[in-house]
């Protein structure tokens, strides 16, 4: 038959074997040539392509909203005693299928698998002991996870493939039942969560919200008074729990819930980060980075002093302090780089130190996306008079330390700069932390 | 020239078409959204070179077509794809509906596939959900090959039509009165 001759339905059954892959050689020539000269059979495809990835974006977001019902029982023929007991054996039926089903969802809610781990972190299960050293593979049930450091990350695999992982200082409690539900006391939850049932969607509390989760990708930041969702596909309901008020923030977008419930609350889109950003302590720094500050003065330009923090507990509990200082943004709102991006570094120690040099990045749409570090030799960089040495660190030199082996992906959103000593003699102090895009023509 | 944050804005816009055009190639949801992505830090990384939004959506369209069948080519199985003139016209006719604001189609649909019976939102479930292949959808269903290609292309004929109806009646509830 001539293809431009074919009849819609069969040319639509055409299009619809070409998509899933199943035509041949000629069959493909064929409809090329429809194609070409059919401007029906174009427009078949697009609105196919187009309800295609809706429906994927769907679901992301979301299992079909009805779920499937029940096929009507039938009345058949036959005494009445006969009706009775099929009506009483169908719904013992039910029962058992009933208690089955609850027993196999809660065993599947309750076993959840730590795939990597980096830094400190412990796991309290519920109404057990605290136990360190956690390594991956290690099996979680209902209890506490508790990631200490700003260098530290866990992540967690549920049964059904959904991927949870906390970076940095943060709390997550997981509980028991057929329904996820997680509490995010404090830090920050990067979600890859598979589409959920329509009735039990994954709930993560906060101590300001509640977030919604039907499958999707998504970070998400607790602090005390405020949490911050950011959505990288898909879309979540953030509730604010001080009033009740729901706002379903799209890919793309951020949304901030407060106690305050005077402002509305709303998501807005996740505004792009700059290519290029610098820090010289000029002024004190934002609250939530890591150092004490020192204003200029005659010992040297304005400063960051190391503070103590927890960079790994030993299997019995103990914690291994390191010195550190931190600039951070929790909404990936540094810079955005590239592997042949630079970060320039300017710092001072008392004594000849290895600086552990660590920078954490968001994807480009948000999202956990990895911690990349590095180790400096106490002689690295250019020193002056005073002891300060300044390097210009290419990014594509720092390995991908968490997850194990991740690359820096063009576009990344940097949202931590992690720089630390490991000894009490180190009095390490930073005086400028830089990131310059890769056509600035910084010394390497 | 377009600003960092009108070129996401301009993209995000188009979202759905890019990885329809990407998706006609590679078939496969997550790689359009990939490739989606790629295409959007590629345009953020030559900053300042558009100089409006058409450009931009024409140069996304062609980066993004160009990436998917690299995709392809670099897949180790055979995999066929339309004519390379088919595409490109494809993509001409489908770069002139960026005029038209995706979020409404997207809303249409939803409430369509609300209005399906059961039986049907199983089989598309299946299909685009789960992104099982036809082959899978039919051995779920126990039903044949052929019945599920038909009833799919039925489907998105009644998905098509339906989406036109409630477009044009927001369109009609929208339009101003006259005079």
């Amino acid at each position: 038959m001539n293809p431009n001759q074919m009849p819609p339905e069969r040319r639509d059954q055409l299009l619809v074997r070409y998509l899933d892959g199943n035509l041949s050689t000629a069959e493909v020539d064929a409809l090329s040539a429809l194609l070409k000269t059919d401007a029906d059979a174009r427009a078949s495809l697009w609105d196919m392509a187009m309800q295609a990835l809706t429906m994927a974006d769907l679901a992301r977001e979301q299992a079909i909203k009805a779920p499937l019902r029940a096929q009507p029982v039938r009345e058949t023929g036959g005494p009445r005693r006969w009706k009775r007991a099929a009506v009483a054996v169908t719904a013992a039926a039910a029962v058992i299928v009933g208690a089955v089903a609850f027993w196999l969802s809660r065993e599947r809610a309750e076993i959840i698998t730590l795939t990597q781990v980096s830094g400190a972190a412990s796991w309290s299960p519920e109404g057990g002991q605290a136990e360190s050293g956690l390594k991956p593979g290690a099996q979680m049930r209902a209890g506490t996870l508790s990631v200490e450091g700003a260098a530290s990350s866990a992540q967690l695999r549920f049964a059904d493939g959904s991927v949870v992982t906390v970076a940095g200082d943060s709390e997550l409690a997981l509980s028991h039942g057929a329904q996820r539900q997680l509490a995010l006391r404090r830090g920050s939850l990067t979600g890859d969560v598979r589409p959920q049932p329509a009735d039990r969607p994954m709930l993560i509390r906060t101590p300001t919200a509640e977030v919604e989760v039907m499958g999707t990708r998504f970070l998400l930041v607790a602090q005390s008074g405020e949490t911050q969702l950011s959505v990288e596909s898909g879309r979540v309901r953030l509730r604010r729990l001080a009033d009740g008020s729901t706002v379903d923030v799209p890919q793309g977008h951020v949304a901030v819930a407060t106690l305050d419930t005077a402002a509305r609350l709303e998501s807005r889109q996740l505004p792009p980060a700059p290519s290029a950003w610098q820090q010289t302590f000029d002024q004190p720094p934002p609250a939530t980075w890591r150092g004490e500050y020192t204003a200029a003065d005659a010992a040297g330009p304005g400063r960051l002093r190391n503070l103590l923090d927890v960079s790994i507990r030993r299997a019995d509990g103990t914690p291994i302090p390191a010195y550190t200082v931190e600039v951070r943004d929790s909404s990936g709102s540094i810079a955005s780089v590239w592997p042949d991006s630079v970060l320039r570094l300017r710092w001072r120690t008392a004594t000849r130190q290895e600086l552990l040099v660590l920078v954490g990045v968001h994807h480009p749409t948000g999202g956990f996306a990895g911690n990349f570090q590095t180790t400096l030799k106490p002689d690295a960089g250019r020193a002056d008079a005073a002891g300060w040495r300044t390097l210009d660190l290419p990014l594509a030199s720092l390995e991908g330390k968490f997850p194990a082996g991740v690359r820096l992906q063009p576009g990344s959103r940097v949202f931590l700069v992690y720089l630390a000593c490991y000894s009490p003699k180190a009095e390490l102090e930073v005086a400028e932390v830089a990131i310059m895009p890769p056509s600035s023509g910084a010394s390497r | 020239m377009l600003a960092q944050a009108d070129i996401v804005r301009t993209l995000l816009a188009g979202r759905m078409r890019i990885s329809a055009s990407v998706w006609v190639i590679v078939r496969d949801a997550q790689a359009a959204e990939d490739i989606f992505q790629n295409v959007t830090v590629k345009a953020l990384a030559g900053g300042g070179q558009f100089e409006c939004a058409a450009q931009l959506v024409s140069w996304a369209h062609v980066t993004a077509r160009h990436e998917a069948l690299n995709l392809i080519r670099s897949r180790k199985a055979r995999v066929l794809v339309l004519d390379a003139a088919v595409l490109e016209l494809l993509e001409s006719e489908w770069v002139r509906e960026a005029a038209r604001p995706e979020g409404d189609r997207v809303e249409a649909l939803r409430q369509c596939l609300d209005a399906l019976p059961d039986e049907s939102r199983r089989v598309l479930r299946l299909r685009y959900f789960e992104e099982r292949s036809c082959a899978e959808v039919s051995q779920a269903l126990g039903v044949g090959l052929d019945a599920i290609y038909q009833r799919l292309s039925r489907l998105h004929r009644a998905l098509a039509q339906c989406i036109e109806r409630r477009l044009a009646g927001q369109a009609q509830r929208t339009s101003p009165e006259a005079p």
